[in-house]
C-alpha cells in the first residue's frame, strides 16, 4: 500500500504528465485500489483543467493601444483655458480675502463704543487711545 | 548568447526612448503579463487593466533598471506586485460590503460559495462551480504560496526562476508549491465532499 501523501504529492505530477512511464503505472495501479485516492485524484484533475483553461485565455487585442491612451493622459498638459481659470478663480480668493480682513479691521470704532445705562462709560478703557490719544494728554497744561 | 544581447540592446533602447523598442517589449512580454496577472486575479478584464498599470510602470522606471535581474524577471515581479495589490484592493472593497449588507439586513448574503454535497468531482467538468472553487482556494491561500503556486502552474516557470522572481531560496519554492498544492487540495476537497 503506497503511502497517501505521497500518492497526493505524485497527483500533480501525474496529471501534468511529469512522470516517467514506470511512475505512471505505480500510480495508475494504486488509483485502482484506493478510493480515497482516486477521489484527490478527481480533484486535482479538475483543477489541472480549470488552470490549463484560464492560462489558455488570450490578451485581449489592441493593448498597446490601450497603455499608449493611459500614457497619453499623464503626459498632456491640462488646456489653457483650465489652467487661466484655476489661477483667476485662485487669486479672487486671495484677493477677497484681503479686502474681507482689511474691511474687518477697519470698521466703525462707534460701533463698539455704545454707551447705554448699564455701561455709561462704554468701552472707554478699550477706546481710550483713539479718543485720547496719548500725546494730546500728555502736552494738554491747560 | 544572442537572447541575451537581445534583451540588453531592447533595455538600452527602451532607456533611450525609442518608441519601436516599447512597441517591441509589449509585444514580446503582453501573453507573459497577462496570463500572470489573471492567475491571481481570475478575470480578464481585470487581467487586461493589470496589464496596462505594469507597461506604464515600465515605460517610466525603465531608466532605472540596473539589469541585475532579467528583463522577464523584472516584468515577472511588477504583475506579481500589481495583481497581490488589486487582490489587496478587492478584499477591502469586500469587507465594506459586507458591513453595508450586514446594516442593510441582508443576512443571505455570506461572500462565500456554499459547499454543495450533492456534487462528485466527476460530475463538474466545465462547470462554473468549478472554475469558483479554484478561484476561492487560490484566494485563500497565503500570499507566498499563491504566488510561487501560480508562477509554476500558469507561467511553467523553473523552481530557480520563481526563485529569482520571489527573491527566496530555491527550498523556500520547492516548500511553498509543495503546502500550496496541499493546502489547494484540502479546501478542494470540502468542497466536494458529500
Amino acid at each position: 500500500m503506497m503511502n497517501e501523501q505521497h500518492i497526493t504529492e505524485q497527483l500533480w505530477e501525474f496529471h501534468l504528465g511529469q512522470l516517467s512511464e514506470e511512475e505512471n503505472q505505480k500510480v495508475q495501479l494504486h488509483l485502482e485500489a484506493c478510493d480515497a485516492c482516486l477521489r484527490e485524484s478527481e480533484v486535482v484533475k479538475q483543477t489541472v483543467q480549470e488552470i490549463a483553461a484560464e492560462r489558455s485565455q488570450e490578451v485581449p487585442p489592441f493593448l498597446y493601444t490601450r497603455i499608449q491612451g493611459r500614457l497619453e493622459s499623464v503626459r498632456k498638459p491640462a488646456p489653457l483655458w483650465k489652467r487661466v481659470l484655476v489661477t483667476s478663480l485662485g487669486t479672487l480668493l486671495l484677493l477677497v480675502g484681503i479686502w474681507g480682513g482689511v474691511k474687518i479691521g477697519t470698521m466703525d470704532n462707534n460701533q463698539f463704543s455704545g454707551t447705554s445705562v448699564e455701561n455709561p462709560m462704554g468701552n472707554l478703557a478699550i477706546n481710550e487711545m483713539v479718543n485720547e490719544p496719548i500725546e494730546g494728554y500728555l502736552f494738554d497744561f491747560k | 548568447m544572442k537572447p541575451l544581447m537581445d534583451e540588453k540592446q531592447l533595455v538600452i533602447d527602451l532607456q533611450a526612448g525609442h518608441e519601436k523598442a516599447f512597441r517591441d517589449l509589449v509585444g514580446k512580454y503582453q501573453q507573459q503579463v497577462f496570463r500572470t496577472a489573471m492567475g491571481f486575479v481570475h478575470d480578464g478584464s481585470e487581467a487586461d487593466d493589470i496589464a496596462q498599470e505594469v507597461f506604464v510602470e515600465v515605460f517610466r522606471s525603465v531608466h532605472g533598471f540596473r539589469g541585475d535581474a532579467s528583463l522577464s524577471t523584472w516584468l515577472y515581479r511588477m504583475t506579481v506586485n500589481r495583481s497581490l495589490n488589486r487582490l489587496r484592493s478587492r478584499k477591502r472593497k469586500g469587507i465594506f460590503q459586507r458591513i453595508e449588507a450586514f446594516f442593510q439586513d441582508d443576512a443571505d448574503w455570506t461572500g462565500e460559495p456554499e459547499a454543495d454535497c450533492s456534487i462528485h468531482p466527476e460530475t463538474v467538468i466545465g462547470n462554473q462551480e468549478t472554475a469558483e472553487a479554484l478561484q476561492l482556494a487560490l484566494d485563500n491561500l497565503p500570499e507566498n504560496q499563491r504566488t510561487a503556486f501560480v508562477l509554476y502552474h500558469y507561467d511553467d516557470l523553473a523552481y530557480k526562476e520563481i526563485a529569482a522572481v520571489m527573491k527566496v531560496s530555491l527550498a523556500s519554492v520547492e516548500s511553498l508549491i509543495h503546502r500550496a498544492r496541499k493546502n489547494m487540495q484540502k479546501k478542494l476537497m470540502n468542497f466536494y465532499k458529500k
